[in-house]
């Protein structure tokens, strides 16, 4: 690599003509909670794409009375996020390498508030809070702070109810022992956060009501070899789980189905991937449509993934 | 500003920012910018990755290692940004389009859409090798790829965009 003098002149030709202006300041501000705030436009539809373009993320506030770390610690966090669809808000798995210290449900639910590996999730923690959580017996008290607490107008009821479940699920899969899980709101309990009723403990739902009809156990970026096996859950039509894989130029180059262990019901499924020569792919995987195009859109799930 | 400079200085996780955004802000735009091919968004992605920092500070195991994080930090939002635009593109392409006004500088454009070209990985470890001078076992961490892959990403890019700029006319 010490002959590309022409591809190193070449890059820094290109980019030093780039004079960014941004200052600490502009930083700053986007760690600050903001009065006043909304939730992230990603919830919203159509505008969710486009919002996506430019990285929406809701950092919550700085966690300044956190104690100072004292030995590093790098551990897996298991979070979920809704699968943005707009008829279709139910949950996808992701795992998370977080850094620092404290217990790890905390963390987990400070990871909520990050940007989802798949460009395609979209999380639904409202902006402008933040989630503290204490652990009581078998129950979490999950306390939400800040100003964004205020139900979405005219926002289906999906969105509110995911967002609340995603914390659920996430504190569950987190934790050694199944917790319930007490909402609070700026420190106090309530009848209704977000127009759900939270006067009670939530639990972990049912996975084929909370769940992702069709999932995919591949992190998003992988480096996968042929005949790596990919698995992931599906609750499909007679069990069927079809795949195709597209190249970098959208174009598809292979596809085909598998059959999960069990029909309708979330049950494993896995395939080989097939020979490809090295490059970046996309990979999809999808319910099929008994409805023949009557009913909802088929629920599906994509991965980018790297054949080296 | 001599208030505001006092104030700076009397904050030492303020003054710690300052120093590492005096230092890392630009470079890291511009990796994004060869990442991304778009300076608004590499802007922004890289005040976010900043923002993320921060806000992390009390939680960083070591303070030393801020800038890696950083870098790391800027190449995955680069990456999950490219997925991003390549979804919106196939939703809204007409949104997307480049502002006629706005064109990029000659030179610019051609590299950076010759690097667009380019698989990610190959495209990732040439800018952090002939961009910011990484060593394969820093580009091989910061990717959490072998460094055997990174030699062969670096050797198989470099020929990939000497073609591509050698296409051009």
């Amino acid at each position: 690599m010490n002959d590309d003098r022409d591809i190193k002149d070449a890059l820094h030709r290109a980019a030093g003509e780039v004079q960014p202006r941004g200052t600490t300041e502009d930083v700053l501000a986007r760690v600050s909670v903001r009065r006043g705030g909304g939730w992230a436009p990603a919830v919203l539809g159509a505008a969710a794409v486009l919002a996506l373009v430019v990285g929406v993320a809701t950092w919550a506030g700085s966690r300044d009375t956190d104690p100072p770390p004292a030995q590093p610690t790098t551990r897996e966090v298991t979070v979920f996020y809704s699968g943005g669809q707009a008829s279709n808000f139910r949950l996808h798995r992701e795992v998370h390498e977080v850094a620092g210290k404290g217990g790890l449900l905390q963390l987990a639910l400070d990871e909520l508030y990050e940007v989802p590996r798949d460009p395609d999730y979209l999380h639904l923690m409202p902006k402008d809070t933040t989630a503290r959580i204490e652990v009581v017996g078998g129950v979490a008290r999950v306390d939400l702070w800040g100003a964004g607490l205020e139900p979405i107008r005219n926002a289906i009821p999906e969105v509110h109810r995911f967002a609340l479940q995603a914390i659920v699920e996430t504190v569950n899969a987190n934790s050694p022992k199944p917790l319930r899980v007490m909402f609070l709101k700026n420190g106090a309990v309530h009848g209704e956060i977000l127009d759900q009723k939270t006067d009670q403990p939530w639990t972990a739902g049912d996975p084929d009501e909370v769940m992702a009809p069709v999932q995919l156990d591949v992190t998003e970026g992988a480096v996968l070899n042929p005949g790596d096996t990919v698995s992931g859950r599906a609750a499909a039509f007679e069990a069927t789980v079809v795949w195709s894989i597209t190249d970098a130029k959208g174009e598809q180059v292979e596809d085909g189905f598998t059959t999960a262990q069990e029909c309708c019901t979330l049950s494993p499924y896995s395939f080989e991937v097939p020979d490809l020569p090295p490059g970046d792919y996309t990979l999809t995987v999808a319910e099929t449509d008994p409805s023949g195009g009557e009913g909802r859109p088929p629920a599906s799930d994509s991965k980018s993934f790297t054949i080296e | 500003m001599v208030a505001q400079e006092d104030v700076v200085s009397q904050d030492p996780e303020r003054a710690w920012l300052e120093a590492l955004h005096r230092e890392h802000f630009v470079p890291l735009v511009r990796v994004a910018v060869l990442l991304t091919g778009d300076a608004g968004l590499a802007e922004d992605l890289t005040q976010d990755a900043f923002a993320d920092l921060w806000r992390r500070r009390r939680k960083l195991t070591d303070p030393g290692r801020a800038a890696g994080y950083l870098r790391r930090s800027v190449v995955n939002r680069c990456r999950s940004a490219q997925r991003h635009l390549s979804v919106v593109r196939r939703k809204q392409p007409a949104l997307l389009a480049r502002d006629p006004d706005q064109p990029d500088p000659a030179t610019r454009a051609v590299v950076l859409d010759a690097l667009r070209q380019l698989p990610t990985r190959q495209r990732e470890v040439l800018v952090l090798r002939h961009y910011l001078d990484l060593s394969e076992a820093q580009i091989a961490d910061h990717l959490g790829i072998s460094p055997g892959s990174v030699k062969t990403h670096a050797s198989r890019g470099a020929a990939a965009l000497r073609e591509l700029l050698k296409e051009t006319p």
